[in-house]
């Protein structure tokens, strides 16, 4: 939304194609049409959501909803919208596809019930729909906060809070989080409003187990050391009817990789970002990337990084001058360095180790989609496996509907941990269109039109 | 003024909805309300099963919410393995529930 008001403003014909529902992401989500909720139950982003998605509303901007960009051919991207494919041309192109949460097995993990945090938190604060009646909260990192707070005003009892990290751990790098003021405050709000309510924050543990049969009937949690294995003996069982884990986050980097873009390995996330230069611009020529896609960094850093992305992409398109651009940019890239070093902190601090994937042993289901288990992995990589290529060749893993985006960390976290090789050596395997199931119905109703966009 | 629920299923309680709206749930007729999605009528409703697995016939929820993990996957209409998160309910709408791969069970 931030690269699209910029890029209209600076003149550019812009269209914004979103698969949602309603453009603004998972941070800006809002309620569905026809609910009415009393201002004091809005997140505080709400209003800056909507004001930002009222810029929208501007004279150079087309809004195309619940419209799945599933592919990028040269100077076009294919789009499936309401059962027909078109396929849009563009000068430009900024890709702004955002991260969902990274996702964990654990036994009992594939559960009715056991949520990834964003997924309770959207049904919760956008559907007013308990995820369950009594929960219990997993993960590492501040995004735990809000999460609670959006499943406390859904009415949602919360049964504990747990944080993989300790706050003793916290202390070495407080240096880098020095000057980031309003984050503390708005975590401390959170933190406030989570002590209010009796919730317990419990630092040091994880989930180790999801109770039930047909669906969640409580959580086992446990002590872990320093490298998040869970301690033998300090399990304790809770009694829930839903469980949300919240490990980090892993990016939407899908259509990027599939357009060529050049991507980069993040050591503190362990995971796959696009590689861009401080102008947001790709390897590609004409394609520019803005927010959770660089680098996990959070609403902040990705506004700044959609106006350096829009002044970047109006002026390929040739509504802006290069001079002009540059000016505009200078202020933008200056917060974004600012706001990059505290989430670059926070990665280090809060990024996933090792004893997270203590799991994937045995009959853990590792794909959901396909059910693989860890075992059927393991062997093929026993069998000479080397890439997450080949075990999606022979056992299927990543080859369902989701298209490997559940599985492809934890494949590649076994490949690394049974070859004994870096994580990062794994190359991010390819991605071709279409990036996300779309029906032979829909590319048969091809009613392309030639439509001109800055982004 | 939109009606308000408050009754006994997993709805936050004293939120305003929008018109209800009818739909169907294999084959039985259930209450939703306008502006919601498949997902949250099917969650609301405390049966959880979304969905069973071809291979192993597990029950499935919904895991990611956001339209990534595939797992709320649901038939519409006679239209097989649509995310039931980013679908919102119309009137009369006919949502069943997939056992095995949904592509069986098309109608």
């Amino acid at each position: 939304m931030s690269a699209a008001v910029t890029a209209a403003e600076s003149g550019a014909r812009v269209i914004v194609l979103d698969e949602y529902a309603k453009p603004g992401g998972q941070f800006f989500k809002r309620t569905g049409d026809g609910f009415a909720v009393a201002p004091k139950w809005l997140t505080r982003e709400h209003a800056r959501g909507e004001a930002l998605r009222g810029k929208l509303d501007h004279p150079n901007i087309t809004v195309l909803t619940r419209a799945l960009v599933w592919g990028r051919f040269d100077d076009r991207v294919m789009v499936a919208h309401e059962g027909h494919s078109k396929s849009i041309y563009g000068k430009a192109l900024v890709i702004a596809t955002g991260a969902y949460d990274r996702p964990v097995a654990f036994p009992g993990w594939t559960l009715p019930g056991v949520l990834t945090a964003g997924g309770a938190q959207t049904l919760a604060k956008s559907q007013w729909v308990k995820p369950g009646r009594r929960m219990l909260l997993a993960g590492a990192g501040p995004f735990l906060l809000p999460v609670a707070l959006s499943l406390l005003r859904a009415d949602v009892s919360i049964a504990a809070l747990v944080e993989a990290t300790r706050p003793i751990e916290w202390l070495p790098h407080l240096g880098s989080l020095w000057g980031q003021w309003p984050r503390f405050s708005e975590a401390w709000e959170y933190k406030d409003n989570l002590r209010r309510t009796g919730v317990p924050t419990l630092y040091g543990h994880k989930i180790v187990r999801a109770l039930g049969e047909k669906r969640v009937e409580g959580a086992v949690i446990a002590k872990v050391d320093r490298k998040w294995r869970a301690i033998p003996g300090s399990e304790r069982t809770i009694e829930v009817d839903a469980i949300a884990t919240g490990y980090g986050f892993l990016a939407n980097i899908e259509l990027a990789a599939s357009s060529g873009c050049e991507l980069r390995f993040d050591e503190h996330a362990r995971t796959w970002f696009v590689k861009c230069t401080p102008a947001m611009a790709t390897n590609k020529a004409g394609v520019f990337v803005a927010g959770e896609i660089t680098g996990i960094g959070g609403s902040a850093l990705a506004l700044e990084e959609g106006r350096i992305a829009g002044l970047s992409a109006a002026e390929f398109a040739g509504t802006l001058t290069a001079h002009a651009a540059d000016e505009q940019r200078r202020q933008p890239i200056w917060q974004r360095a600012r706001l990059e070093r505290f989430a670059n902190a926070l990665n280090a601090l809060f990024g996933p180790r090792p004893g997270l994937w203590e799991f994937l042993t045995d009959d853990m289901t590792v794909c959901r989609c396909e059910e693989v288990k860890a075992k059927e992995i393991a062997a093929c990589i026993a069998n000479g496996a080397t890439t997450t290529k080949s075990i999606k060749d022979w056992t299927r893993a990543g080859m369902g509907l989701c298209e490997g985006r559940i599985c492809r960390g934890m494949v590649g976290e076994i490949l690394a941990r049974d070859r004994d090789v870096a994580l990062c050596s794994i190359p991010f395997p390819s991605v071709r269109p279409p990036i996300k199931p779309v029906p032979f119905s829909t590319l048969l109703q091809d009613d392309s039109q030639s439509e001109s966009i800055a982004s | 003024m939109a009606p308000e629920r408050t009754s006994g299923d997993l709805r936050t309680a004293g939120i305003g909805r929008g018109w209800p709206v009818p739909v169907f749930v294999d084959g039985k007729e259930v209450q939703a309300f306008e502006g919601e999605t498949v997902l949250a009528v099917l969650w609301a409703s405390g049966d959880h099963t979304l969905h069973t697995t071809a291979r192993t016939h597990e029950p499935r929820g919904f895991f990611c919410g956001i339209g990534v993990c595939f797992d709320c996957l649901v038939t519409i209409d006679g239209i097989v393995n649509l995310r039931a998160c980013l679908e919102p309910v119309r009137s009369g709408m006919k949502i069943k529930r997939q056992q095995d791969p949904g592509y069986t069970h098309a109608r």
